[in-house]
């Protein structure tokens, strides 16, 4: 019973490493430890409970990775610190290898959790619908290979709920607060405004006004001021958040779209046409973030993924950390594989420019186990 | 998880030894600490003239007690190493691993050192009054100074808990050892979390405290650990703290009304009973005695009078033994202490 099984999983392992070098992509061995601000700078405090961590003998806090992307971006990001003349050049890698998380987010006891994961990542390329297609049809590929044939898959699109709110033409602040309200739905009732007269602020010419007296506030709290915010950053919040008639609010109806958009689930053929009638029901353009949408999906209709079930929510992704555009997700009751885009990753990582990358892990012991 | 045997002590090595009490070994909590025991009757002491670790507890047997900074005798409660503790309650929380930690029960809370444990942020920021304040800042300053907020803290798992129950996650927590208000000035951190009492070291250091930006109230209490492996020794111990502690503090909460009583009165009883919480411990009698929550007290001496009863005399008790003790029920369940009782 054992031998089989690792006999079924060392043939995987055998025709992936196969498919995946035939399509030009490159095995990197990585490090199991890794610095925990990896991981907790990309992802903020809320990665840390389930995050094993220890500290090293210099004092340096470590963890034990708990994916591969975050290795494989920063394998990346030294591989373009090392030979910077390679740094535009499409890079197409993967790895393999156990992951390590707690098994719950309010207890240490129980041990380690020990995942194995496939992770392949295309990173450069800046056709980014062409590469968005590549990596999905690539683990549609690899599941195949585990014996898995057809299954449903979720996508989403956190750039498209992007475009949506640029067409809609509001303020850059109140943009900015609408965007939060993807991952943070329970924050678009407050944005709309209470009476159905639209609010607008000509916050330019009253601020110049008010900067005196703000100063003169901000000189009574305190003679050096201490932290790190500057006194212009203090003195704009304050103003759009604390002079609330000043305050420009969504208007009703514009708040009931974006709701809606928010709700929006169909099949992916069904996706751009339905996007697209709220576009015009709120009398706004699509902009280049639809273009893209609408030609990945019927390159995905088209290819190699079509027999599969894929819909499309608008609100998926809305838990995972770090994308910024396309995202998927194959799972039963358990995750079998995942990944997205993560266009900002490298370069909060450190890199100098914006590095275009997307990717996908497999649990592949979990696909082998549904295949039966 | 709580086993009444010789968990830990598999060659029985530490049975002659006892058990562990500790108490702060400084500040204002060890003075408040000891003066509890003393109202007990019970006299702690330190050896060799007060600057030693260890000492003794005049009237308790089976146990030695330690004096030990609070933060030791939180983890010494956790680990086992200590049976019973007087600790503050945000140094346990902060060592507990989940809501379902069942390594420390705590069998009182002891009315002081008490001190709230809050989220402050540069007066400077006029702009931040509660947390979405904080959090929308969070996001802004990340874009802006392409690194996350900093929050120093000694209580890195409180306030991490805190913050994700309230949507934060765009900062970084860093570890304080001492002089936590200090950080923001220093640029160590940008917001701290700290424990404040008057709130003026806060403001002394050009802090304030967020609207909503309570963690906990915290006070000192007295702890046992589940972890610790308890003889019927050592739980006789415990049960004598505990009995002086509930007698103490059931008497501190109640006064003995005593009044003239005739079988005319038994509508006037049952009425003492609905409206003012009053007990009558020994029955009924010539010379009622009834016990009376002291916040009723005077409503409850109003009444009598209405009901022709002249003289009513309030008597401050001592102690006031029930034979079933509160607290020592709480915990006796936890620990599973019934195989070692009645030895």
């Amino acid at each position: 019973m054992e031998g089989d099984r690792a006999r079924d999983v060392a043939n995987f392992m055998r025709q992936c490493a196969a498919s995946l070098a035939e399509q030009g992509y490159h095995c990197v061995p990585l490090p199991v430890i890794q610095p925990a601000d990896a991981y907790l700078d990309l992802i903020g405090e809320n990665a840390r409970p389930r995050l094993v961590t220890f500290v090293a003998p210099g004092g340096e806090e470590m963890c034990l990775r708990s994916d591969l992307t975050i290795p494989l971006a920063r394998h990346r990001l030294a591989e373009i610190a090392m030979q910077p003349e390679t740094t535009a050049e499409v890079a197409r890698l993967w790895a393999q290898g156990a992951v390590f998380r707690y098994p719950s987010e309010t207890s240490t006891a129980g041990g380690v959790n020990e995942v194995h994961h496939i992770d392949v990542e295309l990173m450069h390329e800046t056709d980014s619908v062409a590469a968005d297609c590549e990596v999905l049809v690539l683990t549609c590929t690899l599941m195949e290979l585990a014996g898995i044939g057809s299954m449903p898959i979720r996508t989403g699109d956190i750039a498209l709920f992007g475009d949506f709110v640029a067409a809609l033409g509001l303020s850059p602040m109140l943009t900015a607060l609408v965007l939060r309200c993807f991952h943070h739905p329970q924050r678009l009732e407050p944005l709309i405004a209470p009476s159905t007269r639209t609010k607008t602020i000509r916050a330019a010419s009253i601020a110049d006004d008010l900067k005196g007296p703000i100063e003169e506030l901000l000189g009574l709290t305190e003679s050096h001021p201490i932290g790190t915010r500057s006194t212009e950053e203090i003195r704009e919040r304050f103003l759009r958040t604390r002079l609330t008639d000043m305050h420009d609010y969504l208007d009703p109806d514009r708040g009931a779209l974006i709701r809606e958009f928010l709700a929006l689930r169909s099949s992916l053929a069904a996706a751009p046409e339905a996007a697209a009638a709220l576009y015009r029901r709120g009398g706004i353009k699509t902009g280049p973030g639809w273009e893209r949408f609408a030609r990945r999906v019927s390159l995905l209709l088209d290819g190699r993924c079509s027999h599969h079930k894929i819909n499309f929510e608008a609100c998926f992704g809305r838990e995972m950390g770090y994308y910024t555009g396309f995202v998927f997700e194959v799972a039963t009751d358990q995750r079998l594989a995942g990944g997205g885009r993560y266009d900002r990753m490298l370069q909060d990582l450190g890199a100098h420019t914006a590095v275009p990358a997307v990717g996908c892990a497999l649990w592949y012991e979990r696909l082998l186990a549904a295949a039966g | 998880m709580a086993m009444a045997s010789n968990q830990g002590d598999p060659d029985g090595q530490n049975n002659d030894r006892g058990g562990f009490l500790a108490i702060p070994g400084k500040g204002r909590i060890q003075n408040d600490t000891l003066a509890f025991f003393e109202r007990l009757g019970l006299d702690p002491v330190r050896a060799r003239g007060g600057r030693a670790y260890d000492g003794t507890m005049r009237g308790i047997d089976g146990i030695s007690v330690n004096f030990l900074p609070s933060r030791d005798i939180a983890t010494g409660l956790r680990q086992g190493t200590i049976h019973i503790g007087v600790t503050g309650e945000d140094l346990l929380s902060e060592l507990n691993d989940s809501r379902a930690d069942t390594s420390v029960a705590i069998a009182m809370p002891l009315g002081f050192s008490r001190a709230d444990l809050v989220v402050s942020v540069p007066r400077y920021w006029i702009d931040v009054d509660d947390l979405s304040d904080l959090e929308e800042v969070a996001v802004a300053f990340r874009a802006r100074h392409r690194r996350r907020l900093r929050v120093a803290t000694k209580y890195p798992n409180l306030t991490r808990r805190f913050l994700a129950s309230h949507g934060l996650a765009d900062y970084r927590i860093v570890e304080s050892l001492g002089a936590t208000e200090g950080a923001p000035a220093t640029g160590r951190a940008d917001l701290i979390s700290d424990i404040t009492s008057s709130g003026a070291t806060l403001a002394a250091n050009g802090l304030k405290t967020l609207r909503n930006g309570l963690i906990m109230r915290s006070e000192a209490v007295l702890a046992i650990s589940l972890a610790a492996s308890w003889t019927p020794a050592t739980l006789r111990a415990l049960r004598h703290i505990l009995d002086l502690a509930a007698a103490e503090h059931r008497a501190r909460s109640v006064r003995e009304l005593r009044f003239r009583y005739n079988s005319d009165d038994k509508d006037l009883l049952r009425l003492l009973a609905d409206r003012f919480e009053c007990s009558a411990p020994y029955g009924e009698a010539a010379m009622m005695i009834v016990h009376c929550p002291v916040r009723h007290l005077h409503a409850a001496t109003v009444c009598l009078h209405k009901h022709g009863k002249e003289i009513v005399t309030a008597v401050r008790t001592d102690s006031i033994f029930e034979r079933s003790n509160p607290f020592y029920e709480r915990i006796r369940n936890l620990a599973n202490f019934s195989a070692l009782e009645g030895s």
